[in-house]
């Protein structure tokens, strides 16, 4: 009843919810009319402190910049390329040389030793790594889509959820707002790194939800791997390796079953989905060990893999599933925005 | 590359007045042309969800001008938004971009209260801002969709369509941050 009028303010009221709107009922948007564009937009009075706070916020900006190599990207147009080291080379759609802007079926490449900064339209940038292809596949107003070829491409994306789309060979990857690495070979083995928000890998029905701080493998023909967390032990790393390599195998979910732990949820979820029948008792009675699921859902709707009862379940879990960068290292991707 | 330039402000109004039957588009379609009255028209239509926006980040009472502000930085960047259905999504990224550059602008202090200094604040605004700052202090993901829907009102559908976000997310974050604020508060209450 809760939930229900949670999601929608005319259904039965659920009094709890009701007093927290009544509490924050003076805080709600007041419809004030939209002053003229030319009124200046700060009011806000700036101190010597704020100056102080800028220049020196300033200088760390540019020095860090400078440092990275990558002054020249710091402006570009929609599409732009930059080269960060190197000289990476253009191509549009009919595989002449170009010059430093993408087009639509057009190429970026570059080689062992070069690497290259593209201006993803207006939401972001795309650092491309040595011996990388990029491909741009659809610029619409409707989505930006990518096709990752070969080798290693950051990227740093301000937009709405699904609008930023990059193909491999073996995966999609949907960026649902946030910074990642992705990396793939030309039959796209790869992996996802997720630095900040979440990433949905696809592959036909097969859908993986990497959040920040975890990642996941690509496997030529398998699609995307089971998400485990960065700071993951080795043992964790090479469990999930022998399961990806053979989902069928029963000896991998034991293993990966053995090297999880309270830390590694994320990876006993989406093995829940992914286990064979017989072997999702195992995987359940392991994860329920760790963290027991919500009373209603029960290890029968589990093992039918009822898709609503593993949501509820992964509803509970998923605030441990976040791992935000340090601070230096939010402040470092901040300031290449 | 399609680049236009944001034409000069027209004196005449392209769309009726009755702007609560046009979609979303259409207004900033017209409002790309420089037809400030379907501007006017987006800024009543999202003026709530970016108050809401900011509110899960920036003091209470900066956020007035904050919407302000975002409304005025939008008005100067219409010209690059290519997805005009997407409006919604976009002028939200507008409003945390915003919240985030008067987060590093303000004084530490600042976001500890949301109480003018000086002034002594009633129960009922004493209880108000501890809720506030309950929910600023969620993770983001939930934070958002939680402060539209308890303190703007919107409903789980308005707050996906207009976030850009399925209807399962929505549920999930609303679902995932009452409970973490009801811990939060219990905790308060415990311990405060």
């Amino acid at each position: 009843m809760a939930d229900d009028y949670l999601w929608d303010p005319t259904a039965a009221p659920d009094p709890e919810i009701e007093r927290l709107e009544a509490l924050l009922r003076p805080a709600a948007y007041r419809a004030t009319p939209l002053r003229a564009a030319e009124t200046p937009t700060r009011r806000r009075s700036i101190r010597i402190g704020a100056w102080a706070a800028l220049a020196a916020a300033t200088v760390v900006a540019a020095a860090g910049l400078s440092l990275a190599g990558r002054s020249r990207a710091a402006h570009l147009a929609p599409w732009a390329v930059a080269a960060a080291h190197g000289t990476p080379v253009v191509r549009n759609s009919a595989g002449a040389l170009a010059s430093g802007r993408l087009e639509r079926g057009g190429v970026v490449e570059t080689d062992a030793r070069s690497s290259a900064v593209l201006a993803v339209g207006r939401i972001g940038r795309a650092e491309l790594g040595p011996d990388s292809r990029l491909r741009l596949l659809d610029d619409a107003a409707a989505e930006h889509r990518l096709a990752l070829e070969r080798g290693t491409m950051h990227a740093s994306i301000d937009a709405p959820p699904r609008y930023f789309l990059v193909q491999t060979a073996s995966a999609l990857a949907v960026d649902l707002g946030c910074v990642y690495t992705l990396s793939a070979d030309e039959r796209g083995n790869g992996l996802l790194t997720v630095e900040q928000g979440e990433v949905e890998l696809q592959m036909g029905d097969v859908n993986v939800a990497v959040l920040a701080g975890n990642a996941a493998s690509l496997r030529n023909g398998r699609g995307p791997g089971l998400p485990y967390p960065v700071s993951a032990s080795d043992r964790l790393r090479r469990a999930v390796a022998a399961f990806d390599a053979d989902p069928a195998s029963d000896a991998a979910v034991g293993q990966v079953l053995a090297a999880a732990d309270a830390h590694s949820t994320i990876t006993l979820w989406h093995l829940l989905r992914r286990a064979s029948p017989a072997a999702r008792e195992r995987v359940y009675t392991r994860l329920a060990s760790i963290a027991p699921p919500p009373p209603t859902v029960t290890r029968e709707r589990v093992l039918q893999g009822e898709s609503g009862a593993l949501q509820r379940w992964r509803t509970d879990l998923q605030s441990s599933w976040v791992v935000d960068p340090p601070w230096w290292r939010q402040l470092w991707l901040a300031m290449r925005r | 590359m399609r680049v236009r330039p944001l034409a000069e402000p027209t004196a005449t109004a392209v769309i009726p007045s009755d702007v609560r039957t046009i979609d979303t588009a259409a207004l900033v379609g017209a409002a790309q042309t420089g037809d400030r009255a379907a501007f006017g028209a987006l800024y009543e239509r999202f003026a709530r969800l970016v108050h809401g926006v900011l509110l899960a980040s920036a003091p209470r009472d900066d956020v007035p001008d904050l919407v302000q502000d975002v409304f005025l930085r939008a008005l100067r960047q219409l010209h690059t938004l290519r997805e005009p259905a997407a409006f919604g999504g976009w002028i939200a990224t507008m409003a945390r971009n915003e919240a985030r550059m008067h987060h590093r602008s303000s004084r530490p202090t600042e976001a500890l209260s949301d109480q003018v200094a000086g002034s002594t604040p009633s129960p009922e605004t004493t209880a108000m801002d501890d809720v506030l700052r309950a929910l600023r202090a969620l993770p983001e993901r939930y934070r958002e969709p939680l402060t539209l829907r308890l303190v703007e009102q919107m409903g789980g559908e308005e707050i996906a369509r207009t976030l850009g976000l399925t209807h399962g997310t929505v549920r999930v974050y609303l679902h995932h941050g009452i409970r973490l604020l009801r811990e939060q508060l219990g905790h308060e209450t415990t311990h405060g």
